[in-house]
């Protein structure tokens, strides 16, 4: 598959969302590699409904259509091969180091810049189209009290603009490579890609809020990926589980643990 | 099921012990039978889940299968199966209504839940129009690979 990512590209001063036009054109047939962007989304998308702040000029928004020809069960490797990706092309524009919250928030100095979501749909146990939803902070001078502890963007973090335009195509291909060596070589070197990547994957204090069906947060220390990709959690009785969704953030008594010691 | 062969009573007793044990899976053997008892999903769901242990004769019991599957509902109803590991949403949003409700007729390919696991959202179409039934699982509950969704019942 040598085809570049990118083509064709659709792109929209102003819509709701990428995701939903990305979709639309997956259902009528569009080739692997379609992008959406959008100068503006007014009702950008993050997971479960949650809004993704996409004000003009502030950042790059994006979905791209992909047809990995894999069972249901395989794809959700797919969201830690757009995390690898998209980690690669940040650290390439800004020269800074960049780590991965499981599984694919895109964090600077503990700060996420970028966000993922990945939403497909199957049919007859094979799936017929992911769509890649990627939301990269790119020129915003800040943020609301909501977000201004959490979020970050590239301006804040190198100190000049970073135009759409000149990331958009860095950041297709990194996708496009991290894409092409899950396809052609499996799980295995995206596991151990992301295990080198991202610090959260073993060894931190996490504490995990939602998903599984638990009302009350889990906390624990992260002891590796299983074979899918998920998470798993060392709780304080040494009992290891896989986390198949919720928000994973540092645990704060961890943190504090943490500067006493360093 | 008066002339059924099946021993009802120790399919009951070992599943009782199944899950009083947490076993995942359970087999009793005897000259004339062999039962074979495999849950699925945390122990926690099987509250929830009307079928918490399916029963499944083993081959040396073959005579008595075609019996156990009647009695375990094989009747007009399909089941919606979750394609992968994951965690079951009724509805788009927390603060949306559901996909679909308890006694909504609907068509094959409507979309009647969501199923996440590493925030890669799976829309899951019906594979068969009908009336939902059932909802199976709880709204935020883990689901297993080939877990039973919904039942749906023939318009």
């Amino acid at each position: 598959m040598s085809r570049r990512f990118g083509q064709p590209a659709y792109h929209f001063e102003e819509t709701d969302t990428t995701m939903r036009e990305a979709a639309e054109l997956a259902r009528n047939g569009c080739p692997e590699g379609a992008i959406v962007t959008a100068a503006r989304q007014t009702a950008g998308r993050g997971r479960l409904g949650r809004r993704w702040l996409s004000e003009p000029d502030g950042g790059l928004y994006l979905s791209l259509v992909l047809r990995p020809d894999v069972a249901p069960g395989a794809a959700p490797l797919l969201t830690l091969v757009a995390g690898l990706g998209a980690a690669e092309a940040v650290r390439a524009a800004t020269g800074l180091d960049c780590d991965i919250r499981w599984p694919n928030d895109i964090m600077i100095r503990g700060r996420k810049c970028a966000g993922i979501l990945v939403e497909m749909e199957t049919r007859e146990e094979r799936v017929t189209h992911a769509v890649v939803g990627i939301g990269l902070n790119l020129n915003y001078r800040e943020f609301g009290a909501d977000l201004a502890d959490s979020a970050t963007s590239l301006l804040l973090e190198t100190g000049r603009r970073h135009e759409a335009d000149a990331v958009l195509q860095p950041l297709l291909d990194a996708l496009r490579d991290s894409y092409e060596i899950y396809l052609q070589q499996g799980k295995e070197p995206v596991l151990e890609a992301f295990a080198k990547a991202s610090s959260y994957v073993s060894g931190r204090r996490v504490v995990v809020t939602g998903g599984g069906g638990r009302a009350a947060d889990r906390r624990g220390v992260t002891a590796g990926l299983d074979a899918d990709g998920m998470l798993l959690l060392r709780d304080a009785a040494g009992r290891v589980e896989p986390i198949s969704a919720g928000s994973v953030r540092l645990d704060e008594r961890g943190r504090r643990s943490d500067a006493a010691s360093g | 099921m008066s002339d059924s062969k099946i021993d009802l009573d120790s399919i009951r007793e070992l599943t009782d012990l199944a899950v009083e044990k947490d076993l995942s899976e359970l087999e009793y053997e005897t000259s004339k039978q062999r039962i074979r008892i495999v849950r699925q999903g945390p122990a926690v769901a099987a509250a929830a889940i009307p079928v918490p242990a399916a029963v499944q004769p083993a081959p040396a019991a073959a005579p008595a299968s075609a019996e156990t599957e009647a009695a375990a509902g094989g009747d007009s109803a399909s089941y919606i199966e979750s394609p992968m590991v994951g965690t079951f949403y009724a509805s788009p949003a927390p603060d949306a209504p559901p996909f679909v409700q308890t006694g909504d007729r609907i068509e094959k390919g409507r979309t009647v839940c969501i199923v996440e696991a590493m925030k890669l959202m799976n829309e899951i179409e019906a594979d068969v129009g009908g009336i939902v039934a059932e909802r199976l699982v709880e709204n935020g509950q883990g689901v297993e690979f080939g877990q039973r969704l919904f039942k749906i019942t023939p318009a």
